[in-house]
């Protein structure tokens, strides 16, 4: 009998149509074993410099601020978000926790490390011609795509990537949204028949808590009793209560006279909504920028309006943000919420420490030159 | 300049890619999908080419299998809409081609990726075992319950797989 069930299955294989593979995959493979000899070799390197205690010697004064040599603990947001033009795309996901996502320019999913600020264009499996939703889970670790009605997500921990197949319900996937735990993807689209759906997805061993419906239509609270709304042109920000009650948190006039459009990323806290914000000509902050605001859940008297940062790439809308790296208030207007990476960031580089690595061990070997130099004349 | 490493790359792909798409096709059902794995596995190859330039397609195979898998399965997601995982597929359809492919969609990854390793590619249990790196019992219990599964799913495939399968 499984002799038909064999004939069948050659069947179904022999009429599937093959599609075309890329026609640079030896090259992006033999630049992928570059890569990794490249980084062997510096992380030797590294160690010689680490071991022989002249460390201090391939640090510049400017290295010091920069993504290259510093690391911040748990990372951050940084200050500037620039649009990286091309990079090369890294086909290893495992970049590790992640700040910032968004498709640059040149069309390329990019995220931003959380601890070194370093630009990563990913080779993501399956995305759609058309880009679409890109979204960084709270926390950072997880990045979501979707194509046609697949739900793709992918850790960028251990840089495993697993989907969701299309399914009656989600024939078409249109938007992606993480719960404030980074457990659940919240999606909207339509089923087979066309009509509007919307529903949530677990993600990897975490238990989601249960949502209201209301969740689909925005980005809910990290207790779901809130869900922040997206807004064109508005003097407030609009939020939704449960069973579908209606509250509005004013934005300052006086940063936004003729109002501003609000699209909500996140929640950096119980009450604290991180958006994107875009204003036009006459406001004092103008075109995209992120920013930070209480939620009309606060009295009135306690409400804050922070901008996060600026810069940002204007063409990028909107973000995704990991706002789990924003750090609690402290009350002072002072508080930086960002980190300043710097500029070598790999936005222009692209990659590495190689070359302040080898030039550390330029630097030693002109040392150890000189001093045997020293030596002789002695 | 084209190398002759590059030059044996190019001609594996252009000779078997063909081949590796169907079972790619067969272990998950999706064109795009398996286009994916494909050049997942092709590119793996081609960062491993000196060490496996003699017999690459044993290595792409086993990446294939691997990876099909392990996009699955690392992180556990399932899809919460699914009210019965073993509710039998609706079928208007009599092509039972189409059935079957329905039913195979609603095996687990490693169900699915048994049975066409065992029934397409016509590997034996313990070749079988040796491709995924499980044990040749682990490959047998879990053939037969796809195979039970699959009967469960589509009662018409009862010919197809014998019922004592």
């Amino acid at each position: 009998m499984t002799d038909e069930l064999r004939a069948t299955l050659h069947r179904i294989a022999d009429e599937a149509t093959p599609l075309p593979v890329a026609d640079d995959l030896w090259q992006r493979g033999r630049a992928a074993r570059r890569r990794g000899q490249a980084f062997a070799v510096a992380a030797a390197l590294a160690l010689v410099v680490s071991v022989g205690g002249i460390a201090t010697l391939t640090t510049t004064d400017r290295e010091a601020d920069t993504a290259s040599t510093e690391k911040i603990e748990g990372g951050a947001i940084p200050s500037r978000i620039e649009d990286p033009g091309e990079l090369e795309l890294e086909s290893d996901l495992a970049v590790g926790r992640a700040s910032v996502a968004f498709f640059s320019a040149a069309g390329q999913p990019v995220v931003i490390g959380a601890t070194d600020g370093r630009y990563h264009a990913l080779d993501l499996p399956d995305l759609s011609p058309d880009r679409g939703p890109l979204v960084l889970s709270p926390d950072g670790r997880h990045l979501a795509w979707r194509s046609n009605g697949r739900i793709h997500s992918a850790d960028l921990d251990d840089g495993t990537a697993t989907y969701f197949p299309s399914s009656e319900e989600h024939a078409e996937v249109t938007d992606l949204r993480w719960v404030p735990n980074s457990s659940q993807l919240l999606w909207n689209g339509r089923n087979e028949e066309g009509e509007k759906t919307g529903g949530v997805l677990p993600v990897g061993d975490q238990a989601g808590r249960p949502l209201f419906p209301s969740a689909l239509r925005g980005v809910p609270s990290p207790n779901g009793e809130v869900v922040a709304l997206a807004s064109g042109k508005t003097d407030a920000a609009p939020f939704l209560r449960r069973r579908g009650r209606r509250a509005d948190r004013e934005l300052p006039a006086d940063l936004y006279p003729g109002g501003a459009s609000i699209q909500p990323l996140g929640w950096a806290a119980e009450d604290l909504v991180v958006a994107q914000a875009f204003a036009g000509p006459g406001a004092d902050v103008q075109g995209q920028h992120l920013v930070l605001f209480t939620s009309p859940d606060r009295p009135e008297q306690e409400w804050t309006y922070r901008v996060i940062t600026r810069d940002v790439p204007q063409n990028a809308v909107p973000l995704s943000i990991a706002v789990d790296l924003i750090p609690d208030l402290d009350g002072t207007s002072s508080q930086q919420l960002t980190h300043d990476f710097g500029s070598e960031s790999g936005a222009e580089e692209g990659q590495g420490e190689l070359p302040y690595v080898l030039g550390g061990l330029v630097t030693l070997l002109a040392g150890l030159a000189y001093i045997r130099m020293l030596h002789k004349q002695a | 300049m084209i190398t002759g490493d590059e030059a044996g790359f190019n001609a594996f792909v252009q000779a078997r890619s063909a081949a590796l798409s169907r079972t790619a096709y067969l272990l998950t059902g999706d064109h795009h999908l398996a286009q994916d794995l494909v050049q997942a596995a092709l590119l793996q190859a081609a960062k491993h080419w000196g060490r496996i330039h003699t017999s690459p397609e044993a290595y792409v195979r086993r990446a294939i299998y691997h990876q099909n898998i392990s996009w699955w399965r690392r992180r556990q997601i399932t899809e919460t809409q699914l009210v019965s995982h073993d509710r039998a597929v609706e079928s208007s359809d009599t092509d039972l081609r189409l059935t079957l492919d329905q039913a195979l969609a609603r095996l687990t990854p490693k169900q699915r990726t048994v049975l066409v390793l065992r029934f397409y590619e016509d590997l034996t249990e313990v070749e079988t075992a040796r491709a995924l790196g499980v044990s040749a019992g682990t490959v047998k219990s879990t053939s037969r319950h796809a195979l039970r599964r699959l009967r469960t799913l589509a009662p018409e495939l009862a010919d197809l797989i014998g019922a004592d399968a």
